[in-house]
C-alpha cells in the first residue's frame, strides 16, 4: 500500500498510554480482528495502517524506512540508530515513558562520584589486576559514545573512561555488580529505587540521556502523496491537542485600545491573542502557557480589567503548526 | 577487491628473516577489544560462534601475529614474522583493505631492531612507488618522561597521560577538581588522622557494612584510592610546569633539530638520551634522518605502542600510508608473564596506488 504506516508499541502500559494520547487528539485506533491482530487503522483517517511492534523494533523500522511514523523511547532511537539525526526526526515528546539512561557504580565505592573517578579506577584495575573495568549494559552504543574522550568544542568536553569493557547483559542489568559479572552498569532508571536496592548509585555526571516516549518520523521511508496527506492530518490533530493542553484561554474586557497591551503580554508571558484585538466592548481572548496564567491575570487586572475568566480548551488548531512544519521541513519537497 | 599484493615485497620480507605467517581471517574478538579498547567495536565486523563466543574478521594483523608467537613458545624468545592480506574494518573501502607488514619480537638489541624495521618499511614504500615519503616520528616514552617530570601526585600524572593519549583537553592541569560534598566530613577527619589510620578506618567502615569485595575491588583498594584522591584534589600543577609540558607537547621539528628542544625541557634524561641514540643509529644506517620530522603528538592514541612511533605519508602530507613502532607491552597485555620487546610496521598498499605515478 502506498499510504502511511504508523508503528505503535504492541503491549503494556506504553501501548495504553499511546492509545490514550492519540485518542485525546481525536485519533481512534481500530483493530480489525480484535486485539490479537497486529495490524490496525485509524477511524476516519484514510490511508493509514497501524503496525503493532515491540518498541525496539519500531526504532529499527523507522531507521530502515519500513514505517513512516512511530512511537518509541528516545533511548531506543539513540541506541539502535547510528547517526539518528540523519535518519529520523523526533517530532513530539509525549509526556510519558520517562526513563534516564545512567552510569551507576556500587555505593561502597566511596572514592567514585564522577566519570573522571571512574576513569581513574579503570586504570587502577588494569594496573592491579590486568583487566578492564567491566560495564554491564544493554545500551552498548550509548555507553561507547558517552565513555569516549571528547575534545574541546565537541559537546561535553572532558574526560572519558578508557580502560573499560562492555559486558552485554540480557537480563537484569542492575544485578550484575552484586553477582560479580560486572563492576558498574549503564541502564535505565525512573525512580532510582531499583538501583538503590542493588547497592548502586548514579554518578554525579553520569546521566547519559533523559528519555521519554517520542513520536518519531522516518526520513528514509517512501513518503508518497497519500502518506504525506495522512501524516498532515494526524500531526495537525496532535498539534491541536498538544497546544490545547499546554495553554489556558483567558478572557477579559479591557476598556480602550489593547494593541500595546497584547504586544506587552506576549513579551512578558508568551501570551497570544489568536483572534486579534477585540471589537469595543467585547472580551479580549488570550492563550497563554499554563504556568503563567496567574501572573497574566494580575497584569490584566492592573491594566484595568474587570472580571477575568480562565478555561481549558479541547483543541487549538493553528494555521501552520510547528509539528507539521518540522516534518515537512525535514522531508523536503 | 584490491589488487593482488606485490609478491616482490612478500619475498623480500621472507629473505630478510621475517617468516611468512598465514593467519585465519576469523579471530576471537576478545583480545582486540581488550588491547585496543571498546572504541574499536563499532569498526569491527563481529559475529558469534555456536557457543556464544564473540568472533571478528581480523581488524589488524599485529594481535593475531602476537598470539601466534605466544602459542608457539616462550614469549621472550626472538622471532620475526611477516604477513600480507586483507583486514576488515567498517568504513574503509567497503570494509576490506589490504595490509602488509612485519613484526619482530624478543630482540634485545633495541636500536638495531628499530633501525632495521624502519629501513625495511622505507624500502617497501619505495617498492610500492613512494621513494621520498614524509617520515613522521613520535615517541611515547618521551611523552611518558615529560609527564613524569611534572611535580604532581601519581594519580594526577596518570590522568594527564590519558588526557594526552585520548586527545583530551588537558583541563585537569588548570583547575582543581571540585570537592566531594557528600563525603566532605569524612575527608576532613581522615586527613587529620593521617594516611595509615585513615586506611584502617575506611576498611573498618566498609567491613562493618558487610562489604568484602565490591564488584572486583577490595575495601583496601577503595580505601587507598579514597585517600589518594583527597591528596590529588588539593594538588595544583604550577603554571611554569604546566607551560613546560604544553611546550613539550607542541614540539614539531625536523628530527635532527628536535633533540635540543627535547633536552631544553627534559634535561639529561634516559628518554632524551634514547631519542638521540636512535637518531644517530638511523643516520649511521644511512636512513634519511633529514627527511624525518619529530612531533610529540605523533602516535598519541595508537593503541598499544609504547616507544618509537613512525608514520609514512606523501611528501605533501595527508593520511598515513603506513606506520609502525615499538610495543613492548603488547605480549604481556595478551597474557605473557613478562613484557617482551616488540617492533613492527604495516603498510596499506592500496593507499599507495593513488600516490604512484
Amino acid at each position: 500500500m502506498s499510504g502511511l504506516v504508523l508503528a505503535i508499541p504492541s503491549k503494556g502500559r506504553l501501548q495504553e498510554n499511546v492509545q490514550a494520547f492519540f485518542a485525546r487528539a481525536g485519533l481512534t485506533f481500530v483493530q480489525a480482528g480484535g486485539s490479537r491482530d497486529y495490524r490496525g487503522a485509524i477511524a476516519d483517517v484514510p490511508d493509514v495502517e497501524i503496525a503493532y511492534l515491540s518498541a525496539s523494533d519500531i526504532a529499527g523500522q523507522l531507521a530502515s524506512g519500513a514505517v513512516h511514523l512511530g512511537v518509541t523511547g528516545e533511548d531506543l532511537v539513540r541506541e539502535t540508530i547510528p547517526d539518528a539525526d540523519l535518519r529520523v526526526k523526533l517530532l513530539q515528546p509525549l509526556g510519558f515513558g520517562y526513563a534516564n539512561v545512567v552510569v551507576a557504580a556500587p555505593k561502597a565505592w566511596i572514592d567514585v562520584s564522577t566519570m573522571s573517578d571512574l576513569d581513574d579506577v579503570a586504570e587502577d584495575m588494569r594496573r592491579r589486576h590486568g583487566r578492564r573495568l567491566r560495564v554491564a549494559t544493554k545500551y552498548v552504543n550509548l555507553t561507547r559514545g558517552f565513555f569516549a574522550w571528547k575534545k574541546t568544542g565537541e559537546g561535553r568536553n572532558g574526560p572519558g573512561v578508557s580502560n573499560y569493557r562492555i559486558v552485554e547483559s540480557v537480563g537484569a542489568t542492575e544485578g550484575a555488580p552484586a553477582a560479580g559479572s560486572a563492576d558498574v552498569i549503564v541502564d535505565i532508571t525512573t525512580t532510582g529505587a531499583t538501583l538503590a536496592a542493588n547497592g548502586l548509585r548514579v554518578l554525579d555526571d553520569g546521566v547519559i540521556l533523559r528519555s521519554q516516549a517520542q513520536l518519531v518520523a522516518s526520513l528514509a521511508a517512501e513518503w508518497s502523496p497519500a502518506a504525506r496527506s495522512a501524516a498532515r492530518t494526524i500531526l495537525t490533530r496532535i498539534a491541536a491537542e498538544v497546544r490545547a493542553r499546554s495553554v489556558r484561554e483567558i478572557r477579559a474586557v479591557i476598556d480602550g485600545r489593547v494593541e500595546r497591551l497584547i504586544v506587552d503580554l506576549g513579551a512578558r508571558f508568551d501570551a497570544r491573542a489568536p483572534f486579534g484585538p477585540p471589537a469595543p466592548g467585547t472580551p479580549l481572548v488570550l492563550h497563554a502557557p499554563k504556568r503563567s496564567v496567574f501572573d497574566l491575570v494580575e497584569a490584566l487586572s492592573a491594566a484595568g480589567a474587570g472580571a477575568v475568566t480562565v478555561s481549558t480548551l479541547e483543541d487549538v488548531f493553528e494555521s501552520s503548526p510547528a509539528l507539521v512544519e518540522d516534518l515537512f521541513g525535514a522531508l523536503g519537497g | 577487491m584490491s589488487r593482488p599484493l606485490p609478491q616482490a615485497l612478500i619475498d623480500r620480507f621472507e629473505a630478510a628473516g621475517f617468516a611468512r605467517v598465514d593467519l585465519p581471517v576469523l579471530q576471537p574478538a576478545e583480545p582486540f577489544l581488550d588491547v585496543m579498547g571498546e572504541e574499536l567495536r563499532q569498526r569491527m565486523f563481529l559475529t558469534f560462534d555456536a557457543a556464544g563466543r564473540e568472533l571478528c574478521l581480523r581488524p589488524d594483523f599485529t594481535i593475531p601475529t602476537a598470539l601466534l608467537h605466544l602459542a608457539r613458545g616462550e614469549a621472550g624468545r626472538a622471532a620475526s614474522y611477516s604477513y600480507a592480506g586483507p583486514v576488515f574494518r567498517h568504513g574503509a573501502n567497503g570494509g576490506e583493505v589490504a595490509q602488509i607488514g612485519v613484526e619482530s619480537f624478543g630482540r634485545p638489541d633495541r636500536l638495531a631492531a628499530e633501525t632495521e624495521v624502519l629501513g625495511l618499511a622505507l624500502e617497501a614504500a619505495a617498492t610500492l612507488g613512494l621513494r621520498t615519503p614524509e617520515i613522521r616520528l613520535g615517541d611515547r616514552a618521551l611523552v611518558e618522561a615529560a609527564v613524569n617530570a611534572v611535580d604532581a601526585p601519581a594519580s594526577l600524572r596518570r590522568r594527564i597521560k590519558r588526557e594526552i593519549a585520548f586527545g583530551g583537553s588537558l583541563d585537569c592541569l588548570a583547575s582543581k577538581a571540585k570537592g566531594d560534598a557528600e563525603h566532605a566530613g569524612l575527608f576532613a577527619a581522615l586527613e587529620a588522622a593521617g594516611p595509615e589510620t585513615a586506611r584502617g578506618v575506611i576498611e573498618d567502615v566498609l567491613s562493618l557494612a558487610g562489604i568484602t569485595t565490591v564488584a572486583g575491588r577490595t575495601p583496601a583498594e577503595i580505601a587507598e584510592r579514597f585517600i589518594e584522591r583527597s591528596a590529588a584534589r588539593s594538588a595544583v600543577v604550577s603554571p611554569a610546569q604546566r607551560q613546560a609540558l604544553k611546550t613539550f607537547l607542541a614540539i614539531d621539528a625536523p628530527a635532527p633539530q628536535a633533540s635540543a628542544r627535547i633536552r631544553a625541557l627534559l634535561g639529561a634524561s634516559e628518554a632524551a638520551d634514547a631519542f638521540d641514540q636512535r637518531i644517530a643509529a638511523f643516520a649511521a644506517a644511512g636512513l634519511p634522518v633529514d627527511a624525518m620530522r619529530f612531533s610529540a603528538g605523533t602516535g598519541q592514541g595508537f593503541d598499544y605502542y609504547d616507544g618509537l612511533v613512525f608514520e609514512l605519508a606523501r611528501p605533501d602530507g595527508g593520511e598515513a600510508l603506513g606506520g609502525g613502532g615499538r610495543y613492548d607491552g603488547l605480549l604481556k597485555a595478551l597474557g605473557a608473564e613478562q613484557p617482551a620487546p616488540g617492533v613492527g610496521f604495516a603498510l596499506w598498499p592500496d593507499r599507495f596506488e593513488e600516490t604512484s605515478r
